[in-house]
């Protein structure tokens, strides 16, 4: 018999690939008609750029290497729709189609697909855009509803704490990315997500709960540094993916831990205001090793076996 | 203290010596390198740097600078690392001669070298006094042992990828290193 | 040495990702690969001549890197005489091209001179070629420019990221899956003739 040795998700076929991903797909549905509403058009046609782009990468992709061609399994629909919620609405779409391309060939093609990716692929191609482009990655829009077209630039929450009640942050009548504004509506996605066992609650609640520990450390309020930036989309549905994170429990515990110090750190001290992306690109590229260390002493392969 | 640990996070995180100098990167391309063998080189590396970075210091004190000789100084440096590589790798052999081997690899010997060499260089470029030179060596070498490391997890986890054939090898670990290197990018600002 | 990988390509790149933080620009990328390429000639030849003295393995590299120095020195204050900008924008990585040359040098063996001086040609120039190019791609999508002269229409910037040691790496990665591509790795005629 041979064994087929890949990392996870063990997903093993087309069917439940696409189950999965389309439950992603719906928890994601409220933050993206969030997001088209307050942001408007400009918001609309970057979420409709970063899927279709990042599907016909893939299929282009795939069909280039003479792959079996399969983007019925929506993993790149869901790529490309978590890219375009990360970006602001004033995006130009050729950026946000590169962005896609980049998330869908580079970070997961070239590693040989679904699953075999090591880091985030709408994280990483965010990471990318930004380095790439700051100028177009930092103009964020006040929101201003469908008629936004012409809509002034202004500072987000995370740049200019104090400027916004707390209603404003949960509400999401507040400048920012497309899909991480509306905290409802991610906590619905993330409700569904819980419901259809899609994720685990480990990671995000800890990520969470340890950005706020670490913020108030800083010196900073714990309630308004949850509910600013991207912190609560970026713990739901980019912390979680399993390709990237911890294969065990208490592995993903302290994965999610060390995302909230860092995020609370970066955000601190570096030069960007948001610190969510990097810290889950770190914890990402740090969760194999935490994965070598963990996953040993639960199964037992140290000194407990050799004596067992 | 604060000054300390504001260096240590600039040497370890923000210019990380292999992710944002690519200094000692040939490190990185060792695709069966075990991650506690990652550890282990690392710990001797920054040992190593240590020691280069405090020997070529004296070096250019005592030696160069009064002799206005500055013009010998690759060939010094480059000495002065050499020996301690090999002083370091004599202590290694006793003691854990395995890790010795793991040293003695051509690839990372080399790397080492570059490693220590660099951070003699930088120390010189920014005229630092003894303190700060070998604070330098240890806590660079802190951050090329958590390159490599973090590498090592990587290579274990893409193993088990279904690479295609010409990324095989080179190509996907300059790729994988491409994506840790923007990763810690996050940090930049930081100290 | 066990693992190392003896393929002259994979040489190649390992030594040109060493260069990749300095060869930002073609100017910069060309006067790297050059001052490479001439201390790797010269310090193979030398080290050829001298060879047969030491017959210890690890003594040979040890030799090998003490010239390289002392050709690396002389080619740091050439480039500094010749153009001090440049030099200034190397930074570092000039000196370093003494630890360099040793990833791109072919494992010492008795064949003499003659060989080790054709390898070292082959690598120097196959590193030049490398190098220049990166650094030229790395200005083009930068800003537009290479070698100074406006190639894209002024103020269109591809991408800032491809002078960070991130887009660097990137292209490099690139650029040896499709030297993969064209050529056929482990093809084991390539790795006898070079």
């Amino acid at each position: 018999m041979k064994l087929n040795l890949s990392p996870a998700p063990h997903v093993h076929t087309n069917q439940s690939t696409r189950t999965l991903m389309r439950n992603v797909l719906i928890a994601l549905l409220p933050c993206a008609v969030a997001g088209v509403g307050f942001f408007g058009f400009n918001a609309l046609m970057v979420l409709v750029v970063s899927t279709f782009s990042a599907v016909a990468a893939e299929y282009l992709w795939q069909a280039a290497t003479r792959q079996k061609v399969r983007v019925g399994d929506l993993s790149a629909a869901v790529t490309g729709l978590i890219l375009g919620l990360n970006l602001p609405a004033t995006a130009p779409l050729w950026m946000v189609a590169i962005g896609s391309a980049f998330a869908v060939v580079i970070v997961k093609g070239l590693f040989g697909g679904l699953g075999d990716n090591f880091v985030n692929p709408a994280l990483a191609a965010r990471a990318m855009l930004l380095a790439s482009w700051p100028q177009y990655m930092t103009r964020w829009y006040a929101p201003a509803g469908l008629a936004a077209v012409d809509a002034v630039t202004t500072a987000t929450p995370l740049s200019n704490p104090g400027g916004f009640t707390t209603l404003q942050l949960i509400l999401g009548s507040i400048p920012g990315s497309v899909g991480e504004v509306c905290k409802i509506a991610i906590l619905l996605g993330f409700a569904w997500m819980l419901y259809t066992k899609t994720v685990t609650w480990r990671i995000p609640v800890v990520m969470v709960a340890s950005t706020a520990v670490f913020s108030l450390a800083f010196g900073n309020n714990p309630l308004t540094a949850v509910l600013s930036g991207g912190l609560l989309f970026g713990a739901v549905f980019m912390a979680t993916d399993y390709a990237t994170c911890p294969m065990t429990a208490v592995g993903q515990i302290v994965y999610a831990a060390l995302a909230g110090l860092l995020v609370a750190v970066i955000r601190k001290f570096s030069d960007y205001p948001e610190g969510v992306t990097y810290a889950i690109l770190l914890m990402n590229v740090a969760s194999p090793v935490i994965d070598h260390f963990i996953t040993r002493r639960v199964y037992g392969h140290g000194k407990e076996a050799k004596n067992g | 203290m604060t000054r300390t640990l504001l260096f240590l996070v600039s040497c370890v995180f923000t210019q990380n010596f292999v992710f944002a100098r690519l200094l000692g990167s040939s490190a990185l391309f060792d695709e069966d390198r075990r991650v506690e063998t990652a550890l282990g080189l690392g710990l001797v590396t920054a040992v190593i740097m240590t020691l280069a970075s405090v020997g070529c210091w004296a070096l250019d004190r005592y030696a160069l600078t009064p002799m206005k000789a500055e013009y010998l100084r690759v060939l010094a440096y480059v000495a002065v690392s050499l020996i301690a590589a090999v002083l370091v790798g004599l202590c290694l052999k006793a003691a854990f001669p395995k890790l010795n081997d793991a040293l003695n690899e051509a690839g990372m010997l080399i790397a080492v070298n570059c490693a220590a060499l660099g951070v003699a260089l930088l120390n010189a470029e920014a005229g630092y006094g003894i303190a700060d030179a070998a604070l330098h060596g240890l806590f660079g070498g802190l951050g090329f042992m958590l390159a490599i490391t973090l590498m090592a997890g990587v290579q274990e986890r893409i193993k088990y990828s279904h690479i295609p054939e010409p990324m095989k090898g080179l190509p996907i670990t300059l790729i994988s290193a491409s994506l840790m290197a923007l990763a810690f990018m996050g940090f930049m600002g930081i100290a | 040495m066990a693992k190392w990988n003896d393929s002259p390509l994979f040489r190649l790149a390992l030594a040109a990702c060493a260069a990749l933080v300095a060869a930002t620009n073609a100017v910069n990328g060309l006067t790297l690969g050059l001052a490479t390429g001439c201390v790797l000639v010269l310090s193979g030849a030398v080290a050829a001549l001298l060879d047969n003295f030491i017959a210890d393995e690890k003594g040979r590299v040890v030799l090998f890197m003490v010239i390289s120095a002392v050709f690396a020195g002389i080619a740091q204050m050439i480039v500094k005489a010749v153009c001090g900008g440049t030099a200034a924008a190397l930074g570092i990585y000039l000196p370093m091209i003494a630890v360099n040359c040793l990833l791109l040098a072919r494992p010492a063996d008795e064949n003499g001179v003659g060989p080790a001086v054709s390898d070292g040609v082959k690598q120097a120039l196959g590193f030049i070629c490398l190098v220049t190019l990166l650094g030229a791609l790395r200005e083009l999508m930068d800003v537009g420019t290479v070698f100074g002269a406006q190639v894209l229409p002024k103020g269109l910037q591809l991408t800032a990221m491809a002078a960070l040691p991130a887009g660097g790496l990137l292209l490099l990665g690139l650029l040896a899956g499709l030297a993969n591509l064209i050529k056929p790795k482990r093809s084991g005629k390539e790795d006898e003739a070079a």
